[in-house]
């Protein structure tokens, strides 16, 4: 054990000198945004954009955004575990490491929108009131660590097996495989949930934003995916198939067209007949009363999901690695606009009582989230370099029996 | 039942690990356990139970990092022996106040001593003796709210009352009313305007005011994750200051944009402190924490009426006791017509407007 | 039992009015127990504002029944001419009636005894009683003021009830509330962007 996690240590600190400058350029930002939270630490949060109007923001439009790129680590955990899909096992260990990092973003993100970051002790049961089940937010609590513990618990017993050349025992952590599945769509769901459930939002209570939550995180996370695999099979000995790919750009396009689709039945609903309730989506696609600070944004998502699904849809453009990789790499930023940003600011705007208060991030929100980016992808490259490091044999005594 | 139980007694620890005069157990004492009159609500006394077994697991947690923090306070301001004293003191009162429970869950004993800590910590950061109450809601009152629009005038009085009243942050101009400027003819809050500022009324306009409605059924109170704000038995959703986390999911949750937050540390000048306090109504909160209208639960339950009320010159404003067949607010129920905001959506406020 | 209690209180009240004689406008007190309904408790207080400071302290100082008009209104107030003599007019100077269209002193005040009221010509009424004379024409307000829905009260929520009588908030003579200036303007967008950049 002690020599798996030194190891580990060594492949994670030992690389060439691009591996040096990019986890140095990482270690930079997140130096800078933890001086940036340092700030919002001492001044309060009266450093953001945010106010009594918008009061989530570039903070919490990142945390729901991640949160779908954790649960869509599942779309490849299924088919890899549980079917033996050969083409997925080699991805589903950066898929698991996405979902890690992505739950560590997360839980920074929060953790960074907190008023009151030194009482969050006040939420642990036994000392302090775990207000479960009716705040959504302990659900929240609850689903987010126990599917980071998951996410770790699985490939480490995996890898820490074939770090000792051993195959792993398939009743031992199969069960889990099935509960982290249904978990990922746990996740996901109840961070819907977290805003359908306030009716005082009418442009998030909508019984659809669960699934398109969903949707759009199937789309998002397995683009991430393949752009790391092409990443690794790029830098590293770890063969990644074409064949790979190819089976997760599938997936990613289903799931984008079908965000499509949800997408137009939620312009037809708010647009057809246009009530009080469609104020936010009004402000959010044409701007309202002459604020209209997101409608460039909007637009521009769409824009390119559209074209992206288009591109997708084609299936010999989709075979090409070359097309495949740029067109997923577009398509997670138009998501992450769509449902970060796009989702969260609107809900706020107007506020409940009709005022018009819009939202920008200031430069302290904005280096304190690419701080914590930066923590999420320093992990996700550990993560990664270890876990290829132990699947290429370079560590430990090396998988046996699989391919 | 939990007063069988002996509360923990921070002082007790505190004092064990200082080691020094302790001027607050004069004011621990005359406060007392609860013998102020107050009548002690079963149900808290039930789970005061619950909260005493809690806070002895943080007790032992800040006896375990009290004494290191306590030590250092005393090395670094050995200078001036006078402040120093001052300087443990406040450390040590501060470093309990960081370990306390949810107020609710408190014990009656419990209760009485964070409120001699706060007021000890006030005195000693603003140099203003306050006075920080714990009244408990009266038997058979359910506070309810009646506001006329017909008589209402724009003037804004109640929301200069509020604001002084309940020391809300000077800089960031916090208010908890908002007067909207309706045109004739229209019943959109979306169309009102609430920064005027010209002669009242305005010709063709009426006046709508909102605040927290302290609906019988609070979003915001089911959305907390960590049971910070709640609904007292006499109706009023009150936030215990010192329990919040800053989520900020209330403010979220309220339809009627009734919360606020605490963005930076609150301004209120020391001679502009109201004195007379509550522990969940108008004591100075901090940076980071949510706060809210509550009726003025510190003059509401002693049977004043909430500042705004008493501040409003056409009289629009009625408050009483709903269940009482007698006061005006029940007159106003039965007699005129009324409604209120987002009935729709099933929060049941305690506030209703009426039209002459 | 309550009429002792509520005329007590008014006692006080009185008192205390008197007491504050230089804090802004005068104020005049009076008390009505509402004979229509005995068991809700109805103190009033009556405060007709009077703009002439000197006139409130020599009516403070000299006559506490600030209800004797005749003291300085004197005799022979007679019908639609009493506003077009001058020595009628000398007397009502400050008086402009902005009341129902075609109202006139008469409608209100007794001409040969300025001391009382009159309603619509029925019976005489002392001042005390001046809202019932109100009544007579605003009854709707009247029963909302009697019920709790109108006018201001000066007590807490719980019991008594004091509130102030009609001519406490309205000018008889010019019963519209004036306009003026509101306090408090809130900030709606709070200009966070700039702020965080110092």
């Amino acid at each position: 054990m002690f020599s798996f996690f030194k190891d580990g240590i060594v492949v994670a600190t030992t690389g060439g000198r691009a591996y040096h400058l990019w986890m140095g350029a990482l270690s930079l930002v997140m130096i800078v945004g933890g001086y940036a939270y340092s700030v919002q630490f001492r001044e309060g949060l009266v450093v953001t954009g945010m106010t009594d109007h918008v009061s989530w923001g570039l903070y919490i439009s990142n945390f729901t955004f991640l949160v779908g790129l954790a649960a869509a680590a599942v779309m490849i955990v299924l088919p890899a575990y549980v079917l033996q899909d050969v083409d997925f096992s080699r991805a589903v260990l950066v898929g698991e490491g996405v979902a890690v990092s992505a739950l560590v973003m997360c839980l920074a993100f929060v953790t960074a929108d907190m008023g009151g970051p030194t009482r969050l002790w006040h939420m642990m049961p036994g000392i302090g009131y775990f207000n479960f089940p009716q705040s959504m937010l302990t659900w929240d609590v609850l689903v987010l660590n126990g599917y980071l513990a998951l996410n770790l618990l699985i490939p480490m017993y995996v890898l820490y097996q074939h770090y000792h050349g051993r195959q792993p025992r398939r009743n031992l952590y199969v069960p889990f495989v099935f509960l982290s599945v249904f978990w990922a769509f746990g996740i996901h769901l109840v961070t819907a949930f977290l805003y359908a459930g306030l009716t005082a939002r009418p442009y998030w209570n909508t019984s659809l934003l669960g699934p398109r939550f969903l949707a759009s995180a199937f789309a998002a996370g397995p683009s991430f995916i393949i752009v790391s695999l092409v990443m690794i099979r790029r830098f590293t000995e770890y063969k990644i198939k074409d064949e790979t790919l190819h089976k997760l750009g599938l997936i990613v396009t289903v799931a984008a067209q079908i965000n499509l689709v949800m997408l137009a039945s939620e312009l037809f609903k708010e647009f057809y007949w246009p009530t009080h309730h469609s104020l936010s989506a009004r402000y959010l696609f044409f701007g309202l009363h002459g604020h209209n600070a997101l409608t460039g944004w909007i637009w521009t998502a769409i824009g390119l999901n559209v074209a992206m699904t288009a591109i997708l849809t084609i299936h010999p453009l989709r075979r090409k690695v070359k097309v495949l990789v740029p067109a997923a790499t577009v398509l997670f930023f138009a998501i992450w606009i769509e449902k970060g940003m796009g989702l969260v600011v609107p809900g706020f705007i107007p506020s409940p009582l009709g005022e018009i208060v819009e939202y920008a991030p200031t430069a302290i929100e904005l280096l304190v989230s690419a701080g914590i980016l930066a923590l999420g992808l320093f992990v996700f490259t550990v993560l990664a370099k270890v876990a290829v490091a132990i699947e290429t044999g370079q560590i430990g005594k090396g998988p046996t029996g699989e391919h | 039942m939990s007063n069988e139980q002996k509360p923990i007694d921070f002082a007790g620890f505190m004092r064990l690990l200082t080691s020094g005069a302790d001027p607050r157990i004069e004011r621990t004492e005359r406060a007392g356990s609860c013998g102020s009159g107050c009548e002690c609500d079963p149900e808290i006394e039930r789970s005061g139970g619950l909260g005493n077994k809690k806070m002895s697991r943080r007790a032992s947690l800040a006896a375990m990092f009290g004494g290191a923090v306590a030590t250092a306070g005393v090395v670094r301001a050995a200078a001036n022996p006078l402040e120093a004293e001052a300087a443990k003191e406040r450390k040590a009162l501060e470093w309990e106040e960081y370990f306390k429970g949810n107020f609710r869950l408190m014990t009656p004993a419990e209760r009485q001593q964070t409120i001699s800590r706060l007021e000890r910590l006030a005195e000693m950061k603003t140099g203003r003796d306050v006075h920080i109450a714990g009244t408990q809601a009266r038997p058979n009152v359910l506070y309810g709210y009646a506001f006329n629009i017909s008589t209402c005038r724009g003037y804004r009085d109640c929301v200069k009352a509020c604001v002084l009243e309940n020391n809300q942050d000077r800089r960031s101009n916090m208010q908890y009313i908002r007067i909207f400027e309706m045109e004739n003819g229209r019943m959109n809050l979306e169309d009102g305007k609430a920064d005027y500022f010209h002669d009242v009324p305005a010709e063709g306009h009426f006046y709508l005011g909102t605040q927290c409605f302290q609906c019988e059924n609070p979003p915001c109170v089911t959305v907390c994750p960590v049971g910070a704000t709640w609904k007292e038995p006499d109706g009023i959703t009150v936030i215990d200051y010192d329990w919040c986390i800053g989520c900020r999911y209330c403010e979220a949750a309220c339809p009627y944009w009734a919360r606020r937050f605490n963005w930076a540390e609150p301004v209120v000048p020391a001679e502009q402190v109201n004195p007379r306090q509550h522990y969940l109504g108008n004591r100075p909160r901090k940076k980071g924490v949510m706060e809210k209208c509550t009726f003025c639960i510190q003059r509401t339950r002693e049977g004043q009426q909430p500042a705004c009320a008493e501040a409003c010159p056409t009289g629009a404003r009625i408050f009483g006791n709903l269940l009482d067949p007698n006061s005006e607010i029940r007159w106003v129920l039965a007699n005129k017509k009324v409604f209120r905001l987002k009935e729709d959506l099933g929060t049941d406020p305690k506030f209703w407007y009426f039209m002459d | 039992m309550i009429r002792i209690v509520t005329g007590i209180l008014a006692a006080l009240l009185l008192v205390s009015c008197f007491e504050s004689e230089h804090n802004g406008t005068g104020i005049g007190p009076a008390l009505l127990v509402s004979p229509d309904d005995a068991s809700r408790t109805v103190a009033t207080l009556d405060a007709v504002p009077v703009p002439d400071a000197t006139f409130e302290s020599w009516v403070a100082g000299h006559n506490p029944d600030a209800r004797a008009c005749r003291n300085c209104h004197g005799p022979g107030m007679t019908g639609r001419t009493s506003r077009t003599l001058p020595e009628q007019r000398a007397a009502h100077w400050q008086v402009s009636l902005v009341h129902a269209p075609g109202m006139t002193c008469r409608d209100c005040h007794v001409a040969q005894d300025p001391g009382s009221l009159e309603l619509l010509g029925e019976s005489k009424l002392g001042f005390e009683f001046a809202n019932e004379l109100c009544g007579k024409c605003h009854s709707d307000q009247r029963q909302d003021w009697l019920g709790g829905a109108h006018g201001k009260r000066l007590t807490g929520w719980a019991e008594p009830r004091v509130i102030k009588t009609c001519a406490g908030c309205h000018n008889p003579h010019s019963p519209a509330l004036e306009t003026r200036m509101p306090v408090a303007q809130p900030t709606i967008a709070p200009d966070r962007a700039k702020k965080a950049g110092h």
